[in-house]
C-alpha cells in the first residue's frame, strides 16, 4: 500500500486488513452524498433518452464517462447535433478541473503504476473531498470512496433511462430544461470568487454573440475559452505583474 | 462515427485528464496553465446554460424564469437535484398558466 507521502507506512502484516477497512470506511463517508448522486443520475438518464439515446448508450457513458456535467454536456450537445470532435473536445474542457484533481493526488500521494489507471477511472471532485477531509488520503481509501460514488451514479442513470422510457410528453413536463439546470447547480457553487464571476460573466455575453453568428458547438466552446481568458487575466491584474511574473499567487480565486 | 464509439472516445477523453496529472511529472503543469485551467469549467458551463436555454426559440421566458429559479435554489441548498426539482416545478407552473 502507498499511503500519503507524509505518512509513515502500516506495518507489512496488518495491509490487507488496514487496506479493507479504508475501503470501507471511505465508501461508506460517501454515502450521504448518495442522495445527490442518484437523483443526479436519474436526472441525467432522463435527459439522455429525451436526446435520442438508447437506455444501453446513457448507461455506457455514465460507464466510461462518469461526470455529471461532462455526460449532461455531451447529451446537450448530442440533442444540437454537433460534430464528434467538437463534441469529445468540449466534453474534455468541460472536466479540466480534472486533470487538475489527479495532478492535486498526484502530487499528494505516491501511487505505483498499477495503481494509477484505476485511481484515474474512478476520481471525482467528490470523493476526493471528502477523502481528503477525513484522512488519510491512500490508494484504499480513493478507490472506495470512488467506486462508492460509481455506484451511486451508475444506478441513478439505470433508474432514470427506465423513468424516461415510460415518459408521454417530456417536453410539457420542461425535461428538456435538465440539462441547463444540471449545468447552473454544478456552476453556482463554483462562482464564489470575483475571477471566476468575470470568468462566467464574460463567457455568458460571448455566447450570446456567438450563438447567433456560428454553429452552437463552436459558439460554447469559443465563449468558454473567451471565459477562462477573461478569468485568468482578472487573477493576474489582481496580483500584479511582479507576481505574476515570479509565480508567487496569492491565491484569492 | 456511431453513438457507441462517440461515448467510447467521450469516456477515453475524460480519462485521460484523470490519468494525466497521476503519471506526469511534478511541475510539468505550470501556474499559468494551472489559473487558465480552473475557469474552462466555470466559462464552459456558463455557455452551456446560455446556449442550451437560448436553442429553442418557443418558451424562451419561461425557460429563463425557471433557471433563475433553480440557480435559486442551488444558491440555497448546494444541491443538484433540489435546483433540478426547483427549475422544473417553476417550468411547469409557468407553463400552465
Amino acid at each position: 500500500m502507498h499511503g500519503s507521502r507524509h505518512r509513515p507506512a502500516a506495518p507489512e502484516g496488518s495491509r490487507s486488513s488496514s487496506s479493507l477497512h479504508l475501503f470501507a470506511r471511505a465508501a461508506f463517508a460517501l454515502v450521504p452524498l448518495w442522495t445527490g448522486a442518484i437523483p443526479a443520475g436519474m436526472a441525467f438518464g432522463v435527459a439522455a433518452r429525451h436526446a435520442g439515446l438508447g437506455a444501453g448508450e446513457a448507461q455506457l457513458m455514465s460507464l466510461v464517462v462518469f461526470s455529471a456535467a461532462g455526460q449532461m454536456g455531451a447529451v446537450s450537445l448530442f440533442g444540437l447535433g454537433t460534430p464528434a470532435a467538437l463534441l469529445v473536445a468540449t466534453v474534455m474542457a468541460l472536466n479540466a478541473q480534472l486533470l487538475l484533481l489527479s495532478v492535486t493526488v498526484g502530487r499528494q500521494l505516491q501511487l505505483s503504476r498499477a495503481q494509477r489507471p484505476i485511481v484515474a477511472w474512478l476520481l471525482t471532485d467528490g470523493a476526493y473531498g471528502v477523502v481528503a477531509a477525513r484522512g488519510p488520503l491512500s490508494f484504499p481509501a480513493l478507490l472506495g470512496a470512488g467506486a462508492s460514488m460509481y455506484v451511486a451514479w451508475n444506478l441513478g442513470t439505470a433508474l432514470g433511462s427506465a423513468v424516461g422510457d415510460t415518459l408521454v410528453d417530456p417536453r410539457r413536463l420542461g425535461i428538456d430544461l435538465i440539462g441547463p439546470l444540471t449545468f447552473l447547480a454544478v456552476l453556482v457553487p463554483l462562482l464564489r470568487t470575483r475571477a471566476a464571476r468575470v470568468a462566467g460573466l464574460t463567457s455568458g455575453l460571448v455566447a450570446l454573440l456567438l450563438t447567433r453568428l456560428l454553429p452552437l458547438g463552436v459558439a460554447v466552446l469559443g465563449a468558454g475559452f473567451a471565459g477562462s481568458a477573461a478569468g485568468a487575466w482578472w487573477v493576474g491584474h489582481e496580483e500584479g505583474p511582479i507576481a505574476a511574473a515570479t509565480g508567487q499567487s496569492k491565491r484569492r480565486r | 462515427m456511431s453513438t457507441a464509439w462517440l461515448i467510447l472516445a467521450t469516456g477515453a477523453g475524460v480519462y485521460v485528464l484523470r490519468l494525466a496529472g497521476l503519471v506526469l511529472p511534478n511541475g510539468l503543469v505550470r501556474a499559468a496553465w494551472d489559473r487558465t485551467l480552473g475557469f474552462v469549467p466555470v466559462a464552459l458551463l456558463t455557455s452551456l446554460v446560455v446556449a442550451s436555454l437560448l436553442s429553442q426559440p418557443d418558451g424562451a421566458g419561461i425557460r429563463l424564469v425557471a433557471a433563475a429559479g433553480g440557480a435559486l435554489v442551488a444558491c440555497w441548498t448546494r444541491q443538484m437535484w433540489a435546483c433540478i426539482v426547483a427549475g422544473m416545478l417553476v417550468y411547469g407552473l409557468l407553463a400552465s398558466v
